[in-house]
């Protein structure tokens, strides 16, 4: 499946360029990058001109409302099939690189907002001081 | 290969972080991340930061070089698949002449440091290290560097004569 990511400014370059310096190449993710000089419909055109209609697609975009997610719903007006997601993150974007189902992502991505320190106690750790299982 | 338990050796300064917990855990199934580190063991912030970074459902073990001799040599891990990190070839070299068997060491990150020269895009070796290197493949362990599953994996060696 493929995913056009965007969002305001660069980050959803830099998202795909994070997840590729831990997960290697992705090759089914395409950014688009919206700057202070475009309009919607240039952000549309973009989304045009990454989309590949062989290929099942989902567009992601950084939040609900936003130039982004409006072209989406403009591009989701002529490809209803594709799909439109809010809330681009590396939490979200790693494992759809890796071949995880839209929905399995999404799951891991709200859960990988947490409080970190509640993580800790839940893991079984040994050292030297402590015997191990 | 032994049937100590050990399925993946990595030198990689960063020890547990994205690319181990995300990619390289899952790649070698591994049900145990065992860091050898005499100095993060006495070191609290480090073990807090390791204990986070462990993907769920994975054992994690830290011990000291002496600590993890021991243990694996009396067939602690046999039947686990056990992923060991070091920050540096010292660790393994005090592991080798404890009398541990490595399948093979892969190198991920090392980072620059004063003395050392780069070999590659994220490893950089000091002549100590080379000297631990060096010593560890003349006891014919094979030395790869691959940073992350999808890259091809290099013979060290091969990177070194450039």
């Amino acid at each position: 499946m493929d995913y056009i990511i965007a969002a305001h400014g660069r980050y959803a370059q830099e998202v795909k360029n994070s997840c590729q310096m831990i997960t290697g190449q992705t090759t089914n993710i395409y950014a688009v990058t919206f700057t202070e000089e475009m309009g919607v419909t240039d952000v549309l055109d973009a989304y045009t001109a990454v989309y590949s209609p062989i290929n099942e697609t989902a567009i992601i975009v950084d939040i609900v409302g936003g130039t982004p997610c409006n072209a989406a719903q403009m591009f989701r007006a002529k490809h209803p099939e594709v799909k439109v997601v809010s809330g681009l993150s590396l939490g979200l974007i790693i494992p759809l690189s890796l071949g995880e189902s839209l929905e399995g992502a999404m799951l891991g991505a709200k859960e990988n907002i947490q409080f970190v320190e509640q993580k800790v106690n839940k893991t079984t750790v040994s050292d030297d001081g402590e015997e191990e299982d | 290969m032994g049937s100590n338990g050990i399925k993946h050796v990595r030198v990689d300064e960063r020890l547990i972080h994205g690319q181990v917990a995300t990619m390289w855990t899952n790649t070698i199934k591994a049900t145990r991340i065992m860091i050898v580190d005499d100095a993060v063991v006495k070191n609290d912030m480090e073990k807090i930061a390791l204990k986070t970074a462990v993907p769920a459902g994975v054992k994690l073990s830290i011990l000291t070089v002496k600590g993890a001799a021991n243990n694996i040599n009396s067939d602690k891990y046999a039947g686990q698949q056990v992923f060991l990190i070091v920050k540096s070839p010292q660790a393994l070299r005090g592991l080798v002449d404890a009398g541990v068997e490595l399948p093979q060491i892969n190198v991920g990150n090392m980072s620059t440091k004063a003395g050392s020269r780069q070999i590659k895009k994220s490893v950089s070796v000091t002549d100590e290290n080379l000297e631990d290197f060096d010593y560890l493949s003349k006891k014919g362990i094979k030395i790869t560097a691959q940073m992350v599953p999808s890259e091809d994996a290099v013979e060290f060696a091969n990177l070194l004569k450039k």
